[in-house]
C-alpha cells in the first residue's frame, strides 16, 4: 500500500471472486503497461528449459510462480533496429525499446520514431483523462555523458511521442499522484470547479494567443519547439473539459530514495491509474539505459552495469542473478496487485497486457536478438498465457522482429496497422 | 599557456581518431575548414534554437523574481543532457506532462505571492485602481519575460482580471489569474530571440535584452538583475568596455556561484559524486562527511579559479588545495584543520598537486569497488582534450569486478593493448588513466594495489614520456589542446549549444588571446562575452521536404 499506512482503495478486494471462475469482461477496457530493464537479462537463468504449456519457471522467473499461468515467456524475437552505429548498445536498445527504430547518432541531433504505445495513445488516448502516462525510477546521472556518442534523451526515454520527441517521464511518486487525481476537489462545489475550470482555461487561452503571435518571427526548428509547448496546451484543455475522477479513496504517497519503497509506490500508482481508468497506457522505466546502480540489499554493491559486463565470472553471474530475480519480484508484484482489482466478472490483469524487457539481451555481449521478454495479461483473451514460446531455437540467428509483437499488441489494444518501427513484417502469430 | 605560433594544425590533432585514420593531415590546406571564414565574416555564427529554461534556471529564476522560498522545479522530469551539460537547447523538451507541471507551478507561485509577504513587493499600489493593476502588471510581466512588456500585452493581463470581475469574483482573483498567465508565457518558459526574418542565416546583432538574458543565464543561470536590466536600457552593453564591466560586476555577485554548481559541477563532474556509491566492504570509510568535503574541495578549488586568484595555466599544477580535517586525514596530509574547509599550502612533494589529484574526480572516474584507468584516461581525454576516443568496437567488454589473480591492473591492461583492435584507442587512454594509480577508488593514496606495487609511470601517444602524475599533469597542462578545450567547453556551456564548424576560428581567436592574457577565468569569460557568436544571432533556413 502506499506509504506503508492507511488504505489507498476504498474498492473492496473481492479475492473470492478471482480464481477459475474468473474470465474476461468485455465491459471494459483493454490497458497497457511497457516495463523496460536496464543492462539486459543473465540468460542461463532466466530461459526456461522447456517451450509449451509445461515449463517450468526459471530460477530468475520464480518470483512468477503466483501467476505463472498469467504470463507469457517469449524467446528468440530480435530487434536489430536497435543496433548502434558502432558502440552505443544501451542507448539503441533503450531508445530501440518501443520504437524499433534505429536512432541517429547525435549529442544534440535527436531522431528515432514513435514508439508503440504512443500509437496506441494517439488512438485510444481520448478516452481517458490522461492519454499515456511515462514513469521512472531514475531521473539521470547529475553528469557525465551517456552512451557513446548518443545525446541523453535516447538513454531515458521509451516512450516518443514523434521522430524528435521524446515524452520525458516522471520520477516522482507525488507528480503521479498528482496527475491521476488532478482536478479532484472533494470540497469544491460543482459552481466553484466550472469556475475553476473558465479561469484554467482562459490563462491556456491568453498563453496560447501568446505562442501563435510569435510563429512567425521563428524559424522553423523553433517553430517545432513552440509546438511542443502549444501541444502542452492542448492537451491540458482536453483533460479540463473532462470529467474529474472519482475513484478511490486516496492518500498521497511521500517520495522516497528508497529504491524497494520507490519501486512499490510506483507500482501501486501504476495499478491505480488502470483501475481508476485514469489513462490506458503507461511505461515504466526501472532505471535508465546502462544504470549503474548498486544493491547492497541483495549483497551486490558493485554497479548493475559493471556486473552485466561478467565475462563469464560466477561472482558476475551471481551478483546478475540476484539483482534480475528482485526484478522480476517487482513485476510479480504489480501483476499480482492488478490480479486482486476485481472488475465484472474478471480482473485488471485479464483485462490488460504488461509487456516487461530489457533494452539488450546478456549484458556482456550486448546483443539485440533473443530478447528476454515477458508478456503477461490476457488482455481479453488475445493470448493464450501460460506457455514459454521461442520463436528462434538458434541463438545465434535473429528470429522475428519484436515489431511483429507490438503490432499484435497493438492489435490487442484495437489499433490495427499493417506496419511499425523499421522492420516489421506483419502480426506475430502463436500468441 | 603555450604559444600560440604553433598552434596551427590544431583541429586536427583533436578530430583525428586514434590511429588517425579520420581525415587526415593531407586535408589541410585549401579545404581547412577551419581557415575558412573569417572571425568577422557574414554568415559565420551558428544557427541558436530557442532555449527553454531547465529545471535549475526555473528554480533560481522564479527565486529571483519573485523572492520565493517554493520550487515548484523539484518535480520537473529531468532535463536531457547532451554534450555532458543539461542546457543544451536543441535537446530540452516540454512533454505534455513538463507542460502540466509549468500550469501546476505557475498557480502555486501566483497563490504564494498573493498569500505571503512577497505581495507587497509585487503589488506595490493599490490594485483596485486599473492603472495600478497596469503598473503591477508592466513591471512583473518585463522582469519574467525579461524585456519591456508591450502595451497591447499589459492590456491583455487585465482582460484575465476581468475574467474573474466577470465571475463575480474580487480584483484579488484577478490578480492571481493575471500573474499565473505571466508565469505560463511561452516568454517565461522560453527564452526567445524573435527575428524578422528568421530564415535569414545572415546574423544580427542581438537586442540588449536578449544580450542580458544571454549574459544573465551564463554567469548565473537566472535572469537579469535590476542593474543589468537598467545596463541594457542604457544600451550600456553595446561596446566591449560595457560588457566587461558587467562581467565584473556579476562575477561578484554571490549569483555566480551558479557558475560552480552548473558548469564546473558538469564539466568536472563534480555533481555526479552525489549519485556515486563506493562499495561499503571495499570502502567502510567512506561516508557523506567525506562526500561532503570532496564535493567542497572541488567547488572551492574551482571559485579559485573563477574569482581569478589562481589562473588556468596552473589548474592541474596548483601548490594549494581546500581541506578540512577529515579530508586531510583522508588525504594523509598533516594540517590540523578544524571541520570547515580551509585553502592550505601544498609542498612540491604532497602527493596532492592541482585537479587530477583531488578526490572528487578520482572517485566518480573510479568503479564502485575499483580504480579504472580507463575511465580516467577518457575523462581526461574528452573533458581536458576534447580529443573524443573513439569507443571500442562491439562485443569489446570491460574487465571483471575484483579478479586481481592475473596480475596488477597495468598487467591485465597491458595484455588488453596486445591485441592490435584494443591498442589503438587504449594506447591513448590507458597510460594517462595508469598515471593516476596511486590514487585509489576514493582518492586515497596508496603504493600498491592488492599486494602489486604503483608502477604510475608512461608514455603519451606522442612519445612523451612521464615517471608519475605531477610529470603527466605537466605534460597535459601544456598540451595546446587544454588550451582549446576549457574554451571549447565554457563556449558550449555558455550558448547551451555546440560550436559550428564555421565558428572554430572564434574559438581559436579566444584560446590564443586568452593564452596571451594572464590566463585567469574572469578574462576568458569575457573573450567570450564580447565574441561574435555569443552577440549575434541568426535564423535557420526552411528545411527541404
Amino acid at each position: 500500500m502506499l506509504g506503508g499506512a492507511g488504505a489507498l482503495l476504498s474498492l473492496p478486494l473481492f479475492e473470492s471472486l478471482i480464481g477459475d471462475t474468473a474470465y474476461a469482461d468485455d465491459s471494459f477496457p483493454a490497458r497497457l503497461i511497457c516495463f523496460y530493464l536496464p543492462n539486459g537479462m543473465h540468460m542461463a537463468a532466466w530461459t526456461p528449459a522447456q517451450t509449451g504449456s509445461n515449463f517450468e519457471l526459471s530460477p530468475i522467473l520464480q518470483p512468477l510462480a503466483p501467476v505463472k499461468d498469467q504470463i507469457l515467456v517469449i524467446s528468440g524475437l530480435s530487434n536489430t533496429p536497435a543496433q548502434p552505429d558502432g558502440p552505443g548498445d544501451h542507448a539503441g536498445g533503450t531508445s530501440g525499446f518501443l520504437t524499433a527504430a534505429h536512432a541517429n547518432k547525435s549529442e544534440t541531433e535527436i531522431r528515432l520514431g514513435i514508439s508503440m504505445d504512443q500509437v496506441i495513445a494517439n488512438q485510444i488516448g481520448d478516452a481517458t483523462r490522461i492519454p499515456s502516462m511515462q514513469i521512472g525510477i531514475d531521473g539521470g546521472g547529475n553528469s557525465g555523458g551517456c552512451d557513446s556518442g548518443y545525446g541523453c534523451a535516447y538513454s531515458r526515454n521509451i516512450s516518443w511521442a514523434s521522430e524528435t520527441q521524446p515524452l520525458s517521464k516522471t520520477t516522482s511518486a507525488q507528480v503521479v499522484f498528482n496527475q491521476i487525481f488532478e482536478g479532484t476537489d472533494p470540497n469544491a462545489t460543482i459552481e466553484e470547479q466550472e469556475r475553476r475550470k473558465l479561469y484554467r482555461t482562459s490563462i491556456l487561452d491568453y498563453v496560447n494567443d501568446q505562442a501563435q503571435a510569435i510563429q512567425s518571427k521563428l524559424g522553423y526548428t523553433d517553430r517545432a519547439k513552440l509546438d511542443q509547448y502549444t501541444t502542452g496546451i492542448f492537451e491540458l484543455e482536453q483533460r479540463l473539459s473532462k470529467a474529474a475522477l472519482v475513484c478511490g479513496a486516496t492518500e498521497e504517497p511521500s517520495d522516497t530514495s528508497d529504491i524497494v519503497e520507490k519501486v512499490r509506490i510506483m507500482n501501486d500508482l501504476m495499478v491505480l491509474a488502470l483501475q481508476c481508468d485514469a489513462t490506458r497506457v503507461i511505461t515504466f522505466m526501472l532505471g535508465n539505459a546502462g544504470s549503474n546502480r548498486s544493491y547492497p540489499f541483495l549483497g551486490a554493491s558493485g554497479g548493475h552495469h559493471n556486473y552485466s559486463h561478467h565475462q563469464g565470472d560466477p561472482a558476475n553471474h551471481a551478483a546478475l542473478q540476484a539483482i534480475d530475480t528482485w526484478e522480476v519480484e517487482q513485476l510479480s508484484y504489480l501483476l499480482q496487485r492488478m490480479n486482486e482489482v476485481p472488475e465484472g466478472t474478471g480482473t485488471l490483469l485479464q483485462h490488460s497486457q504488461v509487456f516487461f524487457s530489457c533494452e539488450i539481451e546478456d549484458g556482456d555481449a550486448h546483443r539485440h536478438r533473443n530478447l528476454p521478454i515477458i508478456l503477461a495479461g490476457g488482455c481479453h483473451g488475445a493470448y493464450s498465457t501460460g506457455r514459454h514460446i521461442d520463436y528462434e531455437p538458434n541463438k545465434s540467428t535473429n528470429g522475428p522482429p519484436i515489431a511483429n509483437l507490438f503490432l499484435t499488441m497493438m492489435a490487442a489494444m484495437g489499433v490495427n496497422q499493417s506496419s511499425f518501427g523499421d522492420n516489421s513484417t506483419g502480426p506475430l502469430g502463436q500468441l | 599557456m603555450v604559444h600560440w605560433a604553433r598552434a596551427g594544425c590544431l583541429w586536427f590533432v583533436v578530430l583525428f581518431g586514434c590511429d588517425g585514420a579520420i581525415g587526415g593531415a593531407g586535408d589541410a590546406g585549401g579545404s581547412d575548414p577551419f581557415s575558412g571564414p573569417g572571425a568577422n565574416e557574414v554568415g559565420a555564427t551558428g544557427a541558436q534554437v530557442m532555449a527553454r529554461l531547465n529545471q535549475t534556471e526555473y528554480r533560481n529564476t522564479v527565486r529571483d523574481l519573485l523572492g520565493t522560498q517554493l520550487d515548484p522545479s523539484a518535480n520537473f522530469p529531468a532535463d536531457d543532457v547532451s554534450l555532458g551539460f543539461d542546457n543544451i537547447a536543441q535537446v530540452l523538451t516540454v512533454s505534455p506532462l513538463q507542460f502540466e507541471l509549468y500550469e501546476q507551478a505557475a498557480q502555486e507561485l501566483a497563490e504564494e505571492v498573493l498569500t505571503t509577504g512577497i505581495r507587497d513587493t509585487i503589488v506595490f499600489c493599490d490594485p483596485n485602481d486599473q492603472g495600478c493593476r497596469d503598473d503591477v502588471f508592466r513591471d512583473l510581466a518585463s522582469r519574467a519575460w525579461r524585456r519591456p512588456a508591450t502595451d497591447e500585452e499589459v492590456a491583455r493581463l487585465q482582460g484575465l482580471v476581468d475574467v474573474a470581475l466577470n465571475e463575480g469574483e474580487g480584483v484579488e482573483q484577478g490578480l492571481e489569474l493575471a500573474i499565473h498567465g505571466i508565469l505560463l508565457s511561452p516568454h517565461f518558459i522560453y527564452r526567445p530571440e524573435l527575428d524578422d526574418d528568421p530564415s535569414s542565416t545572415e546574423p544580427r546583432a542581438l537586442n540588449d535584452y536578449e544580450l542580458a538574458s544571454r549574459l544573465s543565464y551564463f554567469l548565473w543561470s537566472s535572469m537579469p538583475d535590476d542593474a543589468l536590466f537598467e545596463a541594457a536600457a542604457n544600451g550600456a552593453l553595446r561596446d566591449d568596455a560595457g560588457l566587461r564591466a558587467e562581467v565584473d560586476r556579476m562575477l561578484l555577485d554571490p549569483k555566480a556561484q551558479a557558475l560552480v554548481e552548473n558548469f564546473a559541477g558538469q564539466w568536472l563532474r563534480i555533481r555526479s559524486l552525489q549519485d556515486h556509491v563506493p562499495d561499503y566492504a571495499a570502502f567502510p570509510e567512506w561516508d557523506n562527511a567525506l562526500r561532503d568535503a570532496m564535493s567542497q574541495e572541488a567547488k572551492l578549488f574551482f571559485g579559485e579559479f573563477l574569482s581569478g586568484n589562481a589562473a588556468m595555466d596552473e589548474f592541474l599544477l596548483t601548490d594549494f588545495t581546500f581541506l578540512n580535517d577529515r579530508l586531510a586525514a583522508h588525504y594523509g596530509l598533516p594540517f590540523d584543520l578544524g571541520s570547515q574547509l580551509q585553502r592550505v599550502d601544498l609542498e612540491e612533494t604532497d602527493p596532492r598537486f592541482g585537479f587530477l589529484t583531488l578526490g572528487s574526480l578520482l572517485t566518480v572516474t573510479s568503479t564502485p569497488i575499483r580504480t579504472s584507468p580507463v575511465k580516467r584516461g577518457v575523462w581526461i581525454l574528452e573533458q581536458l582534450l576534447c580529443s573524443e576516443p573513439p569507443p571500442p568496437p562491439p562485443g569489446v567488454e570491460g574487465l571483471p569486478e575484483d579478479d586481481m589473480s592475473s596480475g596488477s591492473l597495468r598487467e591485465q591492461l597491458e595484455r588488453h593493448r596486445a591485441d592490435p583492435t584494443c591498442a589503438s584507442c587504449h594506447n591513448l587512454m590507458d597510460p594517462l588513466g595508469l598515471g593516476l594509480e596511486h590514487y585509489d577508488a576514493i582518492g586515497s593514496y596508496r603504493t600498491e594495489d592488492s599486494g602489486f606495487p604503483i608502477d604510475a609511470s608512461g608514455q603519451l601517444i606522442d612519445g612523451q614520456s612521464f615517471t608519475n602524475a605531477r610529470e603527466m599533469a605537466a605534460l597535459i597542462q601544456q598540451d595546446q589542446r587544454f588550451d582549446l578545450c576549457v574554451v571549447e567547453k565554457m563556449f558550449t556551456y555558455a550558448l547551451g549549444r555546440p560550436a559550428a564548424t564555421t565558428e572554430h576560428p572564434f574559438i581559436e581567436a579566444i584560446a590564443q588571446a586568452f593564452a596571451q592574457s594572464s590566463s585567469e577565468l574572469p578574462e576568458l569569460i569575457k573573450l567570450i562575452v564580447t565574441s561574435e557568436p555569443f552577440r549575434t544571432r541568426r535564423g535557420t533556413m526552411e528545411e527541404t521536404p
